[in-house]
């Protein structure tokens, strides 16, 4: 290995590199057709987010099946500290006995609580509104744990092996929900617990962009509405429920 | 007197140079780790670009893509891992883990590994710089999975008396 030769690599081109995310396409082999990707990053203006009818949800688990095993999150067998991105939870009222069973994960607040606390600012909010968790910068103090109104963070206690590509999971750090957010990095438009409860399930989830007033999730919520759990703590979530 | 001493010492001084020089003559180089060949016949930036700056590319690019989303696959700490590691790698068996097997030999503690998944998911994914072409799901582009996964979506919807 020669030390002598510098690398030719400038500032300039080390940020263009980086900035100008090439995708391309095989023609043949040994053959691309190189393209810059015309969009770079979060969409513009785009504020994701899931609209959940608890009417129509009923007792399955399709959901939470299906995100634990898209994210490779896996039981430990010590339920007390098992990592849940997901849960179904559900809830009576005590006056009529009418029950609800209802799926909760990382609401993805748009004035997340667990951002405000965050010493090291790893808990942030992308801008189109999905709230994640840098575990390049978290320190595992779990403040954001106890700030989160939804219980929706775990912390991971144990050294993990096997991870899948697309979620980095490892010991010490906390996560949650991420909204799928390697699928909408690819301009995917569904996430894994919305595709299995329309394939496996009783069809309760939507995703979508909440700004955009075409959208699927919009024009439902603009006809029949979308309440926000613990709307009191005026959070604005990005994940709102009919029938509640 | 005095000039008795000082050619006493230049003498003391020779010899210890000369001996420093026969003992680094007997040392011979140290032998590099046995590497896993990497599967494909470019890499993402040229040779010394690539030794010399690769922490440099995925650290910043790290940041570009977990708070803004600005995906490159090229410079992806799971590009580097299609192609350097063997889907059948294991942590006991350095060898078999290309990056692991360097740090480790360099006394590099790095703790990529601990999060990401140092094995390949399958054994088709490779970098759009590959000469194989980048492999099923690799790019941050809509592959055809994604493609049929939002057709489905969207049909789904539209059945869907709400």
């Amino acid at each position: 290995m020669s030390h002598d030769s510098t690398p030719d690599l400038s500032r300039r081109r080390f940020i263009t590199g980086a900035v100008g995310a090439v995708a391309s396409l095989t023609v043949a082999p040994g053959i691309f057709l190189m393209q810059t990707n015309a969009q770079a990053g979060t969409k513009p203006g785009a504020r994701w987010g899931l609209l959940i009818n608890t009417n129509v949800c009923g007792d399955c688990n399709a959901c939470v099946t299906a995100c634990h095993k898209e994210n490779g999150v896996g039981s430990m067998n010590r339920p007390t500290t098992d990592a849940q991105w997901i849960r179904k939870v559900n809830i009576t009222d005590r006056a009529t006995g009418h029950s609800r069973s209802l799926p909760v994960m990382c609401q993805h607040c748009e004035h997340p609580p667990c951002v405000d606390v965050c010493p090291t600012g790893a808990s942030f909010r992308r801008a189109d509104g999905i709230v994640l968790v840098n575990k390049h910068t978290c320190i595992g103090c779990r403040y954001c744990m106890m700030a989160c109104p939804y219980k929706a963070r775990s912390f991971i206690h144990e050294h993990l092996t096997d991870q899948v590509p697309h979620a980095p999971r490892g010991k010490g750090t906390v996560e949650s929900c991420t909204l799928c957010v390697h699928r909408i990095d690819k301009g995917e438009r569904t996430t894994a617990c919305v595709e299995a409860c329309h394939t496996e399930g009783n069809g309760a989830m939507v995703f979508g962009d909440l700004n955009d007033p075409n959208s699927e999730i919009s024009r439902r919520l603009a006809e029949y509405g979308g309440a926000a759990i613990r709307a009191d703590l005026g959070l604005n979530p990005g994940v709102r429920y009919q029938g509640l | 007197m005095g000039r008795g001493i000082s050619l006493v010492r230049m003498i003391l001084a020779g010899l210890l140079l000369a001996g420093a020089v026969f003992a680094l003559a007997g040392c011979s180089p140290v032998e590099g780790p046995q590497m896993m060949q990497a599967r494909g016949d470019q890499c993402v930036e040229p040779l010394e670009v690539i030794r010399r700056d690769h922490m440099k590319l995925l650290s910043h690019e790290k940041d570009q893509a977990v708070l803004f989303g600005v995906r490159n696959p090229n410079h992806s700490i799971r590009g580097c891992v299609e192609c350097h590691v063997s889907p059948t790698a294991s942590r006991d068996d350095p060898s078999s883990h290309f990056c692991l097997n360097c740090h480790s030999f360099n006394a590099v503690r790095m703790d990529c590994f601990q999060c990401h998944a140092d094995k390949p998911a399958n054994d088709y994914h490779f970098h759009a710089l590959n000469p194989h072409g980048p492999g099923f799901g690799f790019d941050s582009a809509a592959d055809s999975a994604s493609l049929a996964r939002d057709l489905e979506s969207i049909i789904a919807l539209e059945t869907q008396k709400p």
